[in-house]
């Protein structure tokens, strides 16, 4: 969306993809050119991130890049980012600045599989462990398994830089690496958008899994690692919502440098409608949300039964996917039928048409226990439709006077607010009125775009 | 459900969700999902914010969490090495695994002593000479489409995995007609081949390669029945051939071949358009990587596989070009080869080891490697290097008994089948018992070194296979033109355990290197 609407610059897109032959999914306008970067992928850097580069040249990094040479200009910045991921004072910056500058004159791969390049690994994260907790001792495993990892993760340094007035990352992860490197370089300006927090993302994601102490606690800190340089070196850091600022101030990020700028929806696109004939002779209550854990849908089936209790007829029509979690999706199933709610909780499914989906109902409900800046909370005020909301995120920054806001997980509480909204036709209309005005004001696509305008020029030179 | 209103129901919450937690913000973090805000830590739990809060639930959740598990710690490390029960069951799954191949191997032997009985040294000479051409230039490509196929067939793109192969398929099979037609543009100028050897020769080379190629497909695909099958096709249809319409030799060899390859070739695209079905439509788009890619990728394992056949064959080569009747460059020599195809067949066990070895090797790899904590890297490499050495010890058990059984089995048959004609020809000149001793000790050799070679590929350092290889083949080329050019043609035998013996050797030693390191070059096979 930024990359179309700002069509007055031109956009060197470096895509970080997961596979080795990504696809493109969208038709590139005509100001921006994409280079991949697959991290995940096992081939030789120099073919995969420089298609351009002569075969002799590749072979002449690789004869160049003997054991000696890595010793002397790989491990040293390899071993300060390996401090960096124990120790926040050390200046990651410059030394992934160093690995870089390494890149463009040796082979990359030929050094991370080099010997020298495994005995400090496995000799670093040995130590590392004996000094600490016998927990995080990693075993031989883990220390293929971490190393690859760190290959994998820092693959974006091995990536030739465009020159560019300024760099701005979407997601302060593997993606702010060119960043990085562009400051040191060239003095580059830095922008950062995280829509989530990711560290906070990277914790809830591999706290969760069953790999080993050691395992967990290297992700997380190569992480940490990356949000402390993004936030650090970021001349702005732009949140999406001002609740995201605790996490980036934690991890380095200063208020001065700081600037939310909120997601926009598109006003022309989700507008206003009357309720369809299917849904107009009944109270209905919508929900965009696929069915998982953190959308709570459990907490929104008992807000249900409240919400029955006062207003029998009353029906909600949840859209979204329900195979991203299937236990949980049988247990919201079984939730449903055990409070006798068949008639009154419906599983809708993907809707085809999300700007038509909030017309079907009266007002809109998000059950959420987590959430960033959601898109579904400023679709439902475009639309005119007043919305019953956990406060969790940055919902309240944007339903504040437009919805009623709960605490999470009360299901009397959700539910009560939905009877409210329900019941009192003037309130309920007032704030649907006063949530379009609040997206007219405040969360359209365009101004959203026009806040990055701005920063774009105020942050690039001349 | 409910929020938690106190904080020990906090830390049991936190813990049942992410166990024992790694640090305090992962526990903030946690706290949050479970619908705790900022006003929450204040209010209801009197801390000043939900990090502080995580400060304050810290000691309580160690508490609760449960211990971690960890593997088990390493068992002795000889004993791990030596499990007579895992032995048999994985030795037993090798046999079964390189049934194909033994099959392929005694098929080809079988083909051959047919084809003598029937046809003349001369026309035997068309018919080698485009078998060996046959080998050696498609090694290249069959290990091309293991090695670059496999990886698409691991990942379970079939898709992928049938476009690599088949276009790999036709680059060999173009690469054999022009070297067919090579031959044949040579043939105007020097007579290579008795009578119309050359064209015959041409012919053999064109369809034995299709058929090596279609059934390397299988093997990338691990249809080992069908492997099997495909031999099947292509021995019953040259018997029928033969027996049944009254086909000449040659014309039912290439009908035989010609109907294994096509049913190999179609069996492998019928196999991968099945798997490809499961494959989600977004995937199907993916486009393989650039050729130069793929090409560095493969180049060594290409490198190996022509230099394999080259070893394999060049002991021949060397002896047939011996004083060549009538002016032809080679000539073959029956004798000769009945003692390679005897020797051949001690390669019924040893092959097998190395399909044990392989998966025994791959299984291993896990666990060992979760047992041994990172300051025991040594005690770590110290028990792959135990594993080796009982791999060589049960090699040279299985090459002894191999070629003793062999060899005593073959004197059995002489005596015992005497009557017929085709055994005492077999057995009828003492060439064929000089070049049988020769060539069991040469084949025991190489598959020491493929035993060696089984780790490099593993570790993806197909140049420590590669490099003893070469010097194998100049060794053999030496030793087989010194032995032979100074005594009699079939001393070029030598050649073959000549190069098999710096094959092993310097396959051996580079295997301790990698071993001593295993550590290492396990990870930077990445």
């Amino acid at each position: 969306m930024l990359v179309r609407e700002l069509a007055e610059f031109d956009f060197a897109v470096l895509a970080i993809a997961g596979g080795p032959t990504p696809v493109l999914r969208w038709e590139l306008p005509p100001n921006a050119r994409v280079a991949w970067i697959p991290v995940w992928e096992g081939g030789d850097p120099s073919l995969t991130l420089e298609p351009g580069l002569a075969w002799t040249d590749v072979r002449r990094r690789a004869r160049r890049t003997t054991d000696e040479e890595i010793e002397r200009r790989f491990v040293p910045p390899f071993r300060r980012i390996l401090r960096a991921l124990r120790d926040p004072a050390e200046d990651a910056g410059s030394a992934c600045h160093a690995l870089w500058r390494f890149g463009r004159s040796y082979h990359w791969k030929t050094a991370w599989l080099s010997r020298p390049a495994w005995r400090a690994f496995a000799d670093d994260q040995a130590a590392a462990a004996e000094e600490s907790d016998e927990r995080f001792m990693p075993s031989v495993a883990d220390l293929t398994t971490g190393m690859q990892w760190l290959y994998n993760l820092l693959l974006p340094l091995a990536a030739p830089l465009p020159r560019a007035g300024l760099v701005h990352a979407t997601i302060a992860s593997s993606a702010v690496l060119p960043g990085i490197v562009a400051a040191h370089e060239h003095g580059t300006p830095l922008v950062v958008t995280d829509h989530g927090v990711s560290i906070r993302e990277r914790y809830l994601a591999v706290s969760a899994t069953e790999m080993s102490a050691y395992g967990k606690r290297l992700l997380i800190a190569v992480g940490a690692l990356l949000s402390r340089l993004a936030y650090t070196h970021a001349a702005c850091v732009a949140p999406v919502a001002n609740y995201n600022r605790r996490w980036e101030e934690r991890y380095g990020a200063t208020p001065e440098r700081t600037r939310t700028i909120y997601n926009g929806v598109d006003p022309n696109l989700f507008v206003p409608r009357p309720k369809p004939e299917s849904t107009a002779g009944r109270p209905t209550v919508v929900a965009a949300a696929r069915v998982m854990p953190v959308k709570d849908v459990e907490t929104m089936i008992e807000a249900a039964a409240v919400a029955r209790r006062e207003i029998p007829d009353v029906r909600f029509l949840v859209y979204g996917a329900t195979d991203v979690d299937l236990a949980y999706t049988e247990r919201c199933r079984a939730l449903v039928a055990s409070l006798g709610l068949e008639d009154t909780f419906v599983f809708a499914g993907f809707h085809a048409r999300p700007a038509e989906l909030y017309a079907e109902g009266d007002i809109s409900i998000l059950s959420s226990i987590s959430e960033g800046f959601p898109y579904t909370v400023l679709e439902s005020m475009a639309c005119g439709r007043p919305v019953a909301a956990t406060d969790v995120g940055g919902v309240r920054e944007a339903l504040e006077g437009a919805g009623i806001v709960v605490p999470p997980r009360d299901p009397e509480a959700l539910g009560q607010a939905v009877v409210r909204l329900l019941r009192e036709d003037d309130l309920r209309l007032a704030l649907g009125r006063r949530g379009r005005e609040e997206v007219l004001a405040r969360f359209r696509t365009a101004r959203s775009v026009e806040h990055y305008r701005s920063l774009y020029e105020e942050l690039m030179p001349a | 459900m409910s929020r938690p209103a106190t904080l020990d129901e906090l830390a049991a919450e936190v813990v049942e969700r992410i166990g024992r937690p790694i640090d305090l913000d992962a526990i903030a973090a946690t706290i949050e999902t479970l619908g705790v805000r900022e006003t929450d830590a204040r209010e209801t739990f009197g801390a000043a914010d939900v990090f502080d809060l995580a400060r304050r639930v810290a000691p309580l959740a160690d508490a609760l969490a449960p211990e971690e598990e960890r593997d088990a710690p390493p068992p002795p490390v000889v004993r791990a090495a030596l499990g007579s029960a895992r032995f048999l069951r994985l030795y037993g799954r090798g046999i079964f695994f390189a049934l194909p191949m033994i099959v392929q191997v005694v098929t080809i032997a079988l083909l051959r002593l047919g084809t003598r009985i029937h046809i003349s040294d001369a026309q035997a000479t068309a018919v080698m000479t485009g078998s060996i051409l046959s080998f050696l230039v498609t090694g290249g490509f069959v290990q091309a489409i293991g090695r670059l196929g496999s990886v698409y067939v691991g990942r379970g793109n079939h898709v992928l995995a049938r476009r690599l192969a088949y276009r790999i398929l036709g680059l060999g099979m173009l690469a054999a007609a022009a070297l067919g037609a090579l031959v044949l543009a040579l043939e105007q100028g020097v007579p290579l081949l008795p009578g119309h050897g050359t064209e015959v020769a041409a012919a053999y080379l064109v369809i034995l390669s299709g058929l090596w190629l279609s059934l390397a497909v299988l093997y990338m695909l691990q249809q080992r029945v069908l492997v099997l099958v495909s031999v099947g096709v292509w021995v019953g249809t040259f018997a029928w051939l033969l027996e049944g319409p009254r086909a000449g030799v040659y014309q039912a060899q290439w009908g035989g071949a010609g109907a294994g390859s096509a049913f190999s070739g179609l069996a492998g695209l019928l196999v991968t358009w099945r798997l490809a079905r499961r494959l989600p439509a977004e995937r199907r788009q993916e486009p393989l990587p650039s050729a130069r890619q793929l090409a560095v990728e493969v180049r060594p394992y290409f490198a190996y596989g022509v230099l394999y056949f080259a070893i394999v064959f060049l002991d021949r080569i060397v002896g047939w070009t011996k004083a060549a009747p009538h002016g032809y460059v080679l000539f073959f020599r029956g004798p000769y080869e009945l003692g390679l195809d005897w020797a051949l067949l001690t390669l019924l066990l040893t092959v097998a080891l190395l399909d044990y070895t392989i998966t025994a090797f791959a299984d291993a790899l896990g666990p060992t490697q979760r047992r041994f904590a990172a300051r025991d890297l040594h005690l770590h490499n110290r028990a792959f290097q135990y594993f080796y050495l009982r791999q060589l010890v049960l090699l040279g058990v299985l090459a002894v008994l191999s070629a003793a059984g062999m060899y005593f089995g073959g004197l059995w048959l002489r005596d015992a089948a005497g009557s017929f004609q085709e055994v005492r020809d077999f057995f009828a000149d003492s060439t064929t018992y000089h070049v049988f001793l020769w060539g069991a000790l040469g084949y025991g050799l190489l598959v020491w070194g493929l035993l060696n070679a089984v780790f490099f590929f593993f570790v993806s350092r197909p140049a420590y296979a590669l490099r003893p290889l070469a010097w194998a083949l100049l060794a053999g080329v030496v030793a087989g033109a010194a032995a032979s050019r100074t005594g009699p043609y079939w001393q070029s035998v030598v050649g073959l355990a000549a190069g098999g013996f710096v094959f092993a050797a310097g396959t051996t030693a580079y295997a301790i290197r990698l071993l001593d390191e295993i550590d290492f070059y396990y990870y930077a096979s990445y």
